[in-house]
């Protein structure tokens, strides 16, 4: 290579990194990111009835595939606020990436606030979690809680987890997946768990989150550190608009398939059927501290945190 | 001096990488020690190993389903003008389809195993060897096939002793092409189908292991450059009489 070439090529490689890190927040509206499903009903309805424009809040709503690509995404400063299972944010408080939670998500239990499901085909052979030994099983995201869940219960059977091949699948693609045959079984979500039962499908495993604990914070709404550090009056303002719609979700539950047939691509009667998680602006900690020192046990990651290092600590947060 | 100069470009490029790791200030790029660190560990733990065998394996067998479909349909449409004015339109049809638009139906049709490998990356590389094939075919001196048939070669010995050393050089430079097309489908086949060094690099991203993503990304660079180089390697051991290998300096 002769020297000019060197000089440019060395060039090249130096503004492509320049351009990496750019983050640019300014008068822009506050961007958040969030899964099309029944967990988001928060944000669904802090739009539509106002709570953010009454906190004097100018949000763009962004619809993406998973907690982790969210993360990212806020990671790289696209966006400002995500919404993200809890499994992936402890991951990236371990390797170094500070995200504080801002507001409470979605709580789920085993009985009637059940929303994540393990379905095969109706007519698969699959009987018990451990038959997943050797089958390929779809997840949303790689590495998230999902993923997680379906390790445990399959180590549980005392099997090995890594013989189960994951594979990512948006959720609105699984039934499709599921029933081409292309995976054995897949991990589910309302709405798309009650319709795909209603097609013929079969439970394999009614609540893989139990795992994590009788009621479980699978997701709340997160920020970096330093976001959250920058803008605490936007941090609080969000968060206000957030508990207002826990609020009136717990107060008006017959109005919520209405919310859901207009935000996700649920048919208005079904939306009726399905399960929807509980929300609280509260927050059970030793319950959180639990599904960490879970996490870390299953070797998800390398070691335990306190729960409070995940929490803004500008805001408030009363024990659930 | 001259010998070094690779190695000096090697080395701006991790110092300036080190330098705009530290400006950066976030995790998301860690410092070429870091990653150097991760991945020695993932080489001594066997995951980068097993991953890019993985990948490797992948990479093999839509190569094999791509020599042994572009080959012999390139040399035959080489050979026979009726062949060639049958084929062509239908090939340059389809020849312009991004091999990952593939990805998704050979998922839903086949399933998540060894088929849609074969499928996805032996269509991706079928191209560049039926091209070259056809190329070589159409290329063969008509007088060396006159010269063995005069002297009383039968078929057979035609095939084997003329036409096959008269193609080779132009199918190698065929594979050359179509090696480094097979790895890159291939590893964006594993990021859907859930195998190998694709679904590692995604996993890891997934999972913000940034340092072992960056070690993984790393390895699979290494892996393509161990490809090319043992396919030149070979290509000089077997083919040292063709003239374009001829134009390499003298061997000590």
């Amino acid at each position: 290579m002769s020297l000019p070439h060197r000089v440019l090529s060395l060039l090249f490689v130096f503004l492509s990194l320049c351009c990496l890190p750019v983050a640019a927040w300014g008068a822009q509206p506050l961007r958040i990111g969030y899964i099309p499903i029944a967990d988001c009903l928060q944000l669904y309805v802090a739009v539509e009835q106002g709570f953010f424009a009454a906190e004097g809040l100018n949000v763009e709503t962004r619809p993406m595939q998973g907690g982790p690509i969210l993360s990212l995404a806020v990671e790289a400063g696209e966006l400002n606020i995500g919404w993200s299972n809890v499994i992936s944010l402890f991951q990236a408080q371990t390797q170094g990436f500070s995200f504080v939670l801002l507001a409470p998500g979605a709580l789920e239990d085993d009985g009637p606030h059940l929303t994540h499901s393990l379905l095969v085909r109706g007519d698969s052979p699959l009987q018990t979690v451990g038959d997943l030994a050797g089958r390929t099983v779809a997840v949303n995201a790689l590495g998230n809680v999902n993923d997680l869940a379906v390790s445990v219960l399959v180590e549980a059977t005392g099997k090995d987890p890594q013989a189960v091949r994951m594979v990512e699948i948006p959720l609105p693609d699984m039934e499709a997946a599921l029933t081409s045959g292309a995976v054995d079984a897949a991990l589910m979500a309302e709405p798309f768990l009650s319709s795909s039962l209603a097609r013929g499908t079969r439970l394999l495993v009614a609540a893989p989150h139990a795992v994590f604990g009788r009621e479980f914070m699978i997701a709340g709404w997160f920020a970096k550190a330093d976001w959250a550090a920058a803008n605490p009056g936007c941090a609080a303002a969000f968060r206000r608009a957030v508990d207002k719609a826990s609020a009136y979700i717990t107060a008006h539950p017959t109005e919520m398939p209405g919310v859901l047939a207009r935000n996700t691509k649920l048919a208005p009667n079904t939306a009726a059927t399905i399960a929807l998680p509980a929300f609280s602006s509260g927050l059970d900690q030793a319950a959180m501290q639990r599904v960490i020192d879970m996490t870390a046990v299953n070797g998800s990651i390398p070691a335990a945190f306190p729960a409070r290092n995940l929490l803004a600590p500008g805001l408030d947060w009363p024990q659930r | 001096m001259t010998r070094l100069r690779p190695l000096i470009g090697l080395l701006a490029a991790a110092l300036l990488w080190e330098a705009a790791s530290r400006a950066a200030g976030t995790r998301a790029m860690p410092t070429p020690g870091e990653i150097a660190s991760a991945f020695v560990d993932l080489v001594l733990n066997g995951t980068l190993l097993r991953a890019l065998g993985l990948t490797l394996g992948h990479t093999t067998l839509g190569l094999g389903a791509a020599i042994s479909l572009g080959v012999p349909l390139g040399l035959w449409m080489g050979c026979s003008r009726t062949a060639r004015a049958l084929l062509t339109p239908t090939m340059e049809l389809v020849r312009p389809l991004p091999p990952p638009a593939l990805i998704p139906p050979a998922m839903l049709l086949l399933g998540f195993g060894p088929a849609m490998y074969v499928t996805v990356v032996g269509f991706a590389a079928c191209f560049p060897l039926l091209l070259a094939a056809m190329d070589a075919g159409r290329a063969m001196p008509a007088p060396l096939l006159d010269t063995a048939r005069s002297l009383g070669a039968g078929r057979l010995r035609i095939a084997t002793r003329v036409i096959a050393p008269a193609c080779l050089p132009g199918l190698a430079t065929g594979l050359r092409t179509a090696l480094p097309v097979a790895l890159i489908v291939a590893v964006l086949t594993e990021m859907v189908g859930g195998d190998g060094a694709g679904r590692l690099i995604l996993r890891l991203q997934r999972t913000w292991r940034i340092p072992e993503m960056y070690a993984c990304v790393i390895g699979l660079g290494l892996a393509g450059w161990a490809l090319a180089a043992g396919l030149s390697f070979l290509e000089r051991r077997i083919l040292f009489w063709a003239p374009a290998y001829q134009r390499l300096p003298p061997q000590p």
